[in-house]
């Protein structure tokens, strides 16, 4: 499947030539702490904060079964890390970058959803998440004290990689953050466009027991991508079953 | 550790919402762990009484998603669960060691019980995420368990001197005890503008209800809510203040 091509083209692009670009590979690192049943960072306790509504935030999770397409085990950064924003609130940016496996009309939409719902099962000590994944938006909170005792996008791409390499058939993940500045996150958000239009198509032909591609808003999309014709198809037929 | 609930109920114009501004001041002082405040009072008198600003309430979200789908948006559970996560997060008014949620007006765009069950689950977890919740509620016992959550620790039931003041904590009572309208542990009168000690137990000899505590008519609460001052300014001297910190104990705080 070649759904986000395009997008990946656009994100090698957007990353060339770039200042304040750090990486790491994440075998640096060390895995953090899980927090328990409290998941909520307030008030003083906030160290920093990523993705508030007023500051805005793109999340997206794009994918590809091309070969070496993917930097494995890779996190990328473009902006002040947590420690050098204390008390700070910051736009954000977040996109895994994934190279799969045996992705076909039957079970793309699927693993989609499963790669997906895994940033809400992060468990990490003074970690906080909101997320409307339809709207690609994150709003997280760090503590003051995670923040000291060394979170750090680091971290948290680790444990989102490893997380997504436990499914079978994710070969590979690379995790990119923007922090720099609200129109880098809006360029972003830009790039992801069609991401958010396509998950929205499959969501759609997922959800709804009629497929009247006549009155659909996502017409356009689909005449435009291949793949998402070809999983119409497919649920045509399970729904006609 | 396990987040304790306060609701404080009673009938219109009895002054719950200054015994309640008051308790929260009190536990900001005197707990360390964080405080929930939530004004299930469709006036919003604790957000004015407290100095919180009301940007969003629970209800403007229910109705955005009901919006939503009566546009044809159609989301599963679980996206609308987080949806409605995300959404009550960033409706919730942040102060140095409360936090602050309206629940806004009862619902007026016929029954969407999904919609209306999901909230209650995200307040019961928003929660469970603090060490104490205090929830000023209106007067229906029902409403608070179908649209703010099923379990308190203490109910805190609030009359005036008038007959009907005790009427309605009476039947208050009866609806959450006998009808099992809310779960609770404790349940307990106060009586707010009183002038004697005398006045109390004639009142509370008509109840079947432990006495809390009492509180007087307060020239000072009286003052400040002339000026629209928050409650948050009143001095460590006031007796309403004192009356309430007796309440608070006898609650286990």
């Amino acid at each position: 499947m070649g759904l986000f091509e395009e997008t990946f083209n656009e994100i090698e692009h957007f990353l060339d030539g770039r200042q304040l670009l750090r990486s790491w590979r994440i075998s640096d690192g060390s895995p953090w702490p899980s927090g328990g049943r409290r998941n909520i960072v307030l008030g003083d306790d906030v160290g920093v904060e990523l993705g508030n509504p007023e500051k805005g935030s793109i999340s997206s999770i794009i994918w590809t079964g091309r070969r070496k397409r993917v930097k494995d085990e890779t996190v990328t950064l473009i902006g002040p890390e947590m420690s050098e924003s204390i008390g700070e609130s910051l736009p954000y940016g977040k996109i895994a970058l994934v190279e799969v496996d045996g992705f076909n009309d039957e079970n793309t939409y699927d693993r989609y959803r499963e790669m997906e719902s895994i940033k809400y099962d992060l468990d990490l000590r003074g970690y906080m998440l909101r997320a409307v994944s339809q709207y690609q938006r994150e709003w997280c909170r760090i503590s003051r004290e995670a923040v000291r005792e060394g979170f750090t996008f680091q971290v948290l791409g680790r444990a989102l990689i490893e997380r997504l390499k436990e499914l079978e058939y994710v070969r590979g993940v690379e995790m990119l953050f923007v922090t720099s500045s609200a129109s880098d996150v809006a360029d972003l958000g830009e790039i992801t466009k069609g991401v958010t239009r396509i998950v929205g198509a499959m969501h759609k032909m997922a959800e709804e027991f009629s497929l009247d591609c006549d009155t659909c808003e996502y017409q356009d999309v689909c005449n435009e991508v291949g793949e998402l014709r070809g999983m119409r198809k497919t649920l045509q037929k399970r729904k006609g079953d | 550790m396990k987040t304790k609930t306060i609701a404080v109920f009673g009938k219109g114009g009895v002054g719950k919402t200054t015994i309640s501004a008051i308790m929260l001041n009190i536990l900001a002082e005197r707990c360390d762990g964080s405080i929930l405040a939530i004004d299930a009072d469709p006036s919003y008198g604790l957000a004015l009484a407290m100095g919180f600003e009301v940007k969003k309430t629970v209800d403007d979200i229910r109705k955005d998603i009901i919006k939503g789908i009566k546009k044809g948006i159609r989301r599963d559970k679980e996206d609308t669960l987080r949806m409605l996560d995300y959404e009550v997060f960033d409706a919730l008014t942040q102060g140095k060691k409360i936090a602050f949620l309206a629940i806004g007006r009862p619902e007026d765009e016929g029954c969407y019980c999904k919609v209306n069950y999901l909230l209650k689950d995200i307040i019961a977890d928003l929660a469970g995420n603090f060490d104490i919740v205090l929830i000023d509620a209106e007067a229906g016992v029902e409403q608070i368990n179908r649209r703010v959550m099923k379990t308190v620790d203490s109910l805190v039931l609030v009359s005036d001197t008038s007959a009907k003041g005790t009427n309605v904590v009476e039947t208050i009572r009866h609806v959450a005890h006998d009808n099992r309208a809310v779960d609770y542990q404790k349940i307990g009168l106060v009586i707010n503008r009183a002038r004697s000690e005398e006045e109390v137990e004639r009142i509370h000899r008509n109840t079947s209800l432990d006495l809390l505590g009492w509180m007087p008519d307060d020239d000072l609460i009286r003052e400040y809510d002339f000026e629209g001052r928050p409650l948050t300014d009143l001095p460590l001297s006031s007796t309403t203040r004192q009356m309430v910190i007796g309440v608070l104990e006898k609650l286990g705080f």
